[in-house]
């Protein structure tokens, strides 16, 4: 009797959590959809406002895509006495080191920074930290090397900077290999519930909006004082996002900026990628939670999004208990709010992995997007949905053995096969 | 907003349709809870009304004439398995009626969405 009443309180508590961000992600949508912001396209916004820009470009075996990156960058239209651009090779065994040299040999602003495979593969807050000891400028961005962004993603970017609160800014991530295959698809469609609909949202409620990591930048003073990346975490841009808001400053979204990714496509690379996101984002969890709880920052808002956005990736756990609790408890005894409870925990199985969008939410940012063809694939989510759960458990787990034995987890790179150039050239025939 | 109001209030008319015409609370619930959805997910997008309501109105049939048949098709397993039945039943009826209602909804769109919108392969443009 005692375990039964025992077990009816912790499934009604882990669906009242689960119910909380439906509801949190259907008030973004619905946000959002009131006023959707038009997304800008070409020609570049016209701003005054030119400071001097750093872009980092951290490289790992890359050969396949960091010519495209470095090609994309000696078009962008910011002025370039104004532009530094770095790019780390962080001890890469293929041809990343000769043909970032090629590039900065002919561009006096493209600096090319190597450590050898001895000191370097050691992550990529180690990489930017080493490279930021080159950096000179007030504004700092950072791409990844399979990116690709827009000529003008530079100025739509350092706008935010006008304002002297804003501490960091994101753009928006595109898939660019969408065609290619089903995961490349749902890939693009978890990036379009994140970057349009839950990004967007949080950005115009003034709640913790993230910093990805990429297609973003910082100011260069207020990283230093803060003591640049922390190398012990898998996820710099969630530990950095968050000592910005800590100090005191606001992470601005560009939804106009917009950069193409090379998405993973393989189950093998999600799989991978996945895991050390949701690894980085439960140390941060573990790291901060207390701290924004306490922070006189931040608003009360703030600290309960802050609180819902780093324990995000506990939820496939929560769900998965959920599930192995609720069956037998309504086997052993009956109540009749058991339908609704069990309607919400099922709800979640069509989530999106990262920022858990439901299904709702990716479908209302793709139809903003007038992608309603990209809908269609929505309950494909399903497969993403349960691959996340083991995905985050095994995280955990892996998380928690490594904090016993006293070690650091080691960072795994996603491969990029360079696919991408194919569907540049598609969209793009005169280049 | 006030298409999301219209559709509660479309919602209304159909549940009280549905419980003038139907008693079977087995049968209702999902049919109200599948109703419900379509109009918190359906009326706040951008489009057409009347597109809406006849969507709306239309999936309402469908959620009736899918559960209808669940129920006649799974009458004789109910009167084998008794008591066991009626648990498999509650755990599995909402994840079967997910199954079908987030697969139409996703197709929805497309349906309520603007021609010229609806033809576009790509809202991207890598220039």
């Amino acid at each position: 009797m005692m375990l039964t009443e025992i077990l009816e309180v912790i499934f009604a508590l882990l669906t009242l959590l689960m119910s909380a961000y439906l509801v949190r992600h259907y008030l973004f949508t619905l946000i959002v959809l009131q006023k959707p912001k038009k997304v800008e396209q070409y020609p570049a916004v016209a701003s005054t406002y030119h400071p001097t820009v750093s872009i980092l470009i951290p490289a790992l075996d890359e050969e396949r895509v960091i010519g495209r990156i470095l090609k994309r960058i000696t078009e962008l239209s910011y002025p370039k006495d104004k532009l530094q651009v770095i790019v780390i090779d962080d001890g890469s065994l293929d041809a990343t080191g000769e043909i970032a040299r090629y590039y900065s040999e002919r561009y006096n602003y493209v600096t090319l920074v190597q450590r050898s495979w001895r000191e370097g593969r050691h992550g990529k807050a180690s990489a930017l930290n080493f490279g930021m000891k080159q950096a000179k400028c007030e504004i700092v961005l950072c791409f990844d090397a399979d990116y690709y962004p827009q000529k003008d993603i530079v100025e739509k970017l350092v706008r935010a900077f006008e304002d002297p609160k804003v501490g960091a800014v994101q753009g928006r991530v595109v898939v660019l290999n969408e065609p290619k295959n089903l995961v490349t698809r749902i890939v693009a469609l978890e990036r379009i519930g994140g970057y349009r609909i839950d990004q967007e949202a949080r950005d115009r409620l003034g709640l913790i909006t993230q910093y990805g990591g990429t297609v973003g930048g910082f100011r260069r003073d207020i990283i230093e004082s803060l003591g640049g990346f922390d190398e012990s975490m898998l996820a710099e841009d969630t530990d950095l996002t968050l000592r910005v808001y800590l100090a005191g400053y606001k992470v601005k979204y560009e939804v106009d900026a917009q950069c193409y990714e090379e998405a993973v496509d393989s189950w093998k690379s999600y799989w991978r990628q996945r895991k050390r996101w949701s690894m980085g984002h439960m140390q941060c969890a573990f790291k901060y939670s207390l701290k924004i709880l306490r922070s006189k920052n931040l608003k009360l808002g703030e600290k309960i999004d802050g609180l819902l956005m780093l324990n995000v990736y506990f939820m496939p756990i929560v769900i998965l208990i959920a599930w192995i609790i609720g069956i037998p408890l309504f086997l052993l005894k009956y109540y009749r709010w058991f339908p609704v409870f069990w309607s919400a925990a099922l709800l979640f199985m069509y989530s999106s992995f990262g920022n858990f969008a439901p299904f709702y939410e990716v479908a209302a940012g793709a139809y903003l997007d007038g992608r309603s063809r990209a809908c269609w694939l929505t309950p494909l989510l399903i497969i993403t949905s349960l691959y996340s759960v083991l995905i985050c458990t095994k995280a955990l787990l892996d998380l928690l053995v490594s904090k016993l034995r006293k070690r650091t987890y080691p960072w795994e790179k996603t491969e990029h096969k360079g696919d991408g150039n194919y569907y540049i050239m598609r969209n793009v025939p005169n280049q | 907003m006030r298409h999301l109001l219209f559709g509660l209030f479309i919602y209304f008319i159909i549940c009280i349709t549905l419980y003038t015409f139907i008693g079977l609370p087995e049968l209702l619930c999902p049919v109200i809870s599948s109703t419900l959805l379509f109009v918190l997910f359906l009326y706040p997008l951008k489009g057409s009304l009347v597109r809406k309501v006849i969507f709306h109105v239309a999936s309402s049939i469908l959620c009736l004439l899918l559960n209808i048949l669940l129920c006649y098709m799974l009458f004789p397993f109910a009167k084998c398995l008794g008591s066991f039945f009626s648990a498999v039943h509650i755990i599995a009826n909402p994840l079967l009626n997910l199954l079908w209602l987030v697969s139409l909804y996703s197709i929805g769109l497309s349906f309520i969405s603007k021609p010229e919108k609806r033809h576009r392969y790509s809202a991207y443009d890598v220039n």
